[in-house]
């Protein structure tokens, strides 16, 4: 059923997801093409692919989000395919329909599909009549702030402000007081037309305890629609989630089959084609609201590939090419549970104040049921042109106990200094008994997260002074050659027998 | 020999490095070592038992993370006179009090105008780093006596940003 054979992608993004289609596209045979920005240059992005092309300059408008440079990269290296990964253009439906203009396979959902969908206004309106259940708002973007005001009114304190071909929380505030509401809406406006290239921000009901859970979907060109369950992603920090998994601990059977039909229906409904992620709000009542439909590969697809033991990105490979899933509904089983943390450049002791620098040492975690996909290595530069997403750490277990004691144990072994990460929050999460239970929901960071508050031993303060200490003699200059510097002299406790302790 | 002391939640630890190699901590022997020191990553073994910590200097100011809890030390300048630099961005001169920035990005937009009276907790100014607007609020109140940047420009990570008087 293969209508052509895609040979040369383009891959139209940076970092670890980059790298991640460049896996798959390897594994195929298929060549890639990287482009990068300035400070990019040496990115293990660039240095993994088959051939890398510069876009000059930093900011995102000049290099990820220019449509001209990229497609002018692609025709001069003789792609046949562009992917866009996540974020930058991948929902830009005129970045898909200028792709397939200039000849080439756009390696994600038709234009006009994204189109409907990716602008979340005219997602909700064919959701509301396609019969799928939405969060109760407004269908179109607010004009300005009277009309804002009028439209918050009648949903009723707190609302929420999001960007209408936004993602990520990006572009997204919510507001509890009316006086709030013009600076806030500012605030989006302005965020969202720098980070989507379009100002229009729409009004949400706030829901207050809600856990957000997706549905992943897969379609190709016959018609065949299938889901592949969901993942859970209610941890998050500023609306952008930090920890994901699969299946989520709280999903019966009979609610995870129907909203999996939902999405499927949805999906249909919208003619859509490739991989998609339908989102849903599920209320402590169990009552499910649609969010909107990411027409894209998502952060935290990995836990579904871990799960179903599928490649997402050689599937959505296989349907830009023509072909047919390779499995119907019923062949899809999970298997075991996977858990997902991103670790961003970001100090979660300062309220997740992003953090940018030089990677200096990187030993990411290794061993039984353990995926680090990654972005950077030793001497990366963390721009803050840039999302902070430096790395995903996924973990799979046969069970879920089993899954979280292996990403504690994970966490616990990953070095990445140089710049502060999550990777203590994530740590924070694994060990929390509402995590472990399972019994939580979006507002789990401010309900719980207290870092200041975490009990301090002795011994650990003690170990501080000294590596402080330490490192403070070895960089003073003062410090005897050998002694206190990366070669170390024997210590007497160094060369003490073991019978002597 | 060379003598570090750290203070950490009010409590001092001095240590002494011997030129032979040996250790010791408020001027007893210590049975402890680095096994390995990385740029910003450091494992030390006390008493056989393994730490890692994970290290970030603000010149005086150390922060070491150690199974995920921060532990901020400072140096005692004991023969030194360079001047602590806070970890709260802010750095008070007589009664002046310098804003700078937490990290590299662009001004959005400055929430204030010189000569303006603002409490503690209000917003200064918009940063955007990292796609993500974040508002700097004032960890003092006072009289904002300078603005030294303006709309759009791109700025350092500790630059000077506002004085408050």
């Amino acid at each position: 059923m293969k209508v052509k054979t895609i040979r040369k992608i383009l891959i139209a993004n940076r970092g670890e997801i980059a790298i991640r289609i460049h896996r798959s596209a390897s594994e195929m045979g298929i060549a890639t093409v990287a482009i990068f920005s300035d400070v990019d240059r040496s990115a293990p992005h660039v240095l993994n692919a088959t051939e890398a092309y510069p876009l000059c300059g930093n900011p995102s408008n000049e290099t990820y989000l220019n449509i001209e440079k990229i497609l002018a990269i692609a025709a001069k290296a003789n792609c046949d395919a562009v992917h866009p990964g996540y974020g930058f253009l991948s929902e830009n439906s005129e970045f898909a329909r200028a792709v397939i203009a200039s000849g080439l396979t756009f390696i994600g959902p038709p234009a006009s599909a994204m189109k409907a969908l990716g602008g979340k206004t005219s997602a909700r309106n064919l959701m509301k009549e396609a019969g799928v259940p939405i969060v109760p708002g407004t269908t179109t973007a607010v004009k300005n702030s009277r009309e804002a005001s009028k439209a918050a009114k009648e949903i009723g304190y707190p609302v929420l402000l999001k960007a209408v071909h936004g993602g990520g929380g990006k572009g997204m505030r919510k507001v509890d007081r009316e006086e709030d509401l013009e600076q806030a809406l500012l605030q989006a406006q302005s965020e969202s037309s720098k980070a989507f290239n379009s100002g229009d921000v729409f009004i949400e009901k706030y829901l207050s305890n809600p856990r957000h859970v997706e549905i992943q979907i897969l379609a190709d060109m016959h018609g065949n629609i299938v889901h592949l369950g969901e993942r859970e992603c209610s941890i998050q920090r500023r609306h952008q989630k930090l920890v994901e998994e699969c299946p989520s601990s709280r999903l019966s059977d009979s609610l995870r089959s129907a909203m999996g039909d939902a999405a499927v229906a949805a999906a249909r409904s919208a003619g859509y084609v490739n991989a998609g992620t339908v989102e849903f709000l599920v209320d402590s009542d169990n009552s499910f609201y649609f969010l909107e439909i990411n027409t894209r590969l998502q952060v935290e697809h990995p836990v579904t590939e871990l799960v179903y033991g599928i490649d997402l990105v050689k599937t959505q490979i296989r349907i830009a090419e023509g072909e047919s899933l390779p499995f119907r509904q019923e062949e899809l089983v999970p298997r075991g549970h996977a858990i997902e943390c991103r670790i961003c450049a970001e100090d979660p002791f300062e309220n997740f104040l992003p953090s940018t620098g030089t990677i200096e040492e990187y030993a990411p975690s290794g061993g039984y049921g353990i995926r680090n996909d990654s972005g950077v290595m030793r001497g990366t530069t963390v721009p803050h042109f840039y999302d902070p997403l430096l790395a995903k750490l996924i973990v799979w277990g046969s069970d879920r106990k089993e899954a979280i004691r292996r990403l504690d144990r994970a966490l616990s072994e990953y070095v990445l200094s140089g710049v502060s990460t999550t990777i203590p929050f994530c740590s924070f999460v694994v060990k929390h008994p509402a995590f472990m239970k399972g019994d939580y929901d979006i507002r789990f960071v401010e309900k719980h997260f207290r870092p200041a508050e975490e009990p301090r031993t002795n011994e650990e303060e003690l170990a501080a002074s000294y590596i402080a200490a330490f490192d403070y003699h070895s960089s003073s200059g003062e410090a005897t050659p050998g002694i206190g510097n990366r070669m170390l002299a024997p210590s007497k406790w160094k060369t003490l027998r073991y019978e002597e302790l | 020999m060379a003598n570090v002391t750290t203070v950490v939640n009010g409590r001092k630890y001095s240590w002494t490095f011997g030129t032979d190699g040996s250790l010791a901590l408020d001027d007893k022997e210590c049975q402890a070592e680095v096994l390995s020191a990385a740029a910003g990553c450091c494992t030390v073994s006390i008493g056989g038992k393994l730490f890692r910590g994970l290290i970030s200097r603000n010149n005086l100011q150390y922060s070491v993370l150690i199974n995920q809890k921060k532990y901020i030390l400072d140096i005692e300048p004991s023969t030194k006179k360079s001047p602590g630099f806070g970890n709260n961005h802010a750095q008070k001169t007589h009664s002046q009090i310098e804003v700078r920035s937490p990290m590299p990005g662009m001004v959005v937009r400055c929430e204030v105008k010189e000569g303006m009276k603002i409490s503690l907790g209000d917003g200064l100014l918009i940063l955007e780093a990292m796609k993500m607007e974040n508002e700097i609020r004032s960890a003092h109140g006072g009289i904002v006596k300078k603005v030294l940047v303006t709309d759009r420009q791109v700025v350092d990570k500790g630059a000077l940003l506002l004085i408050i008087e």
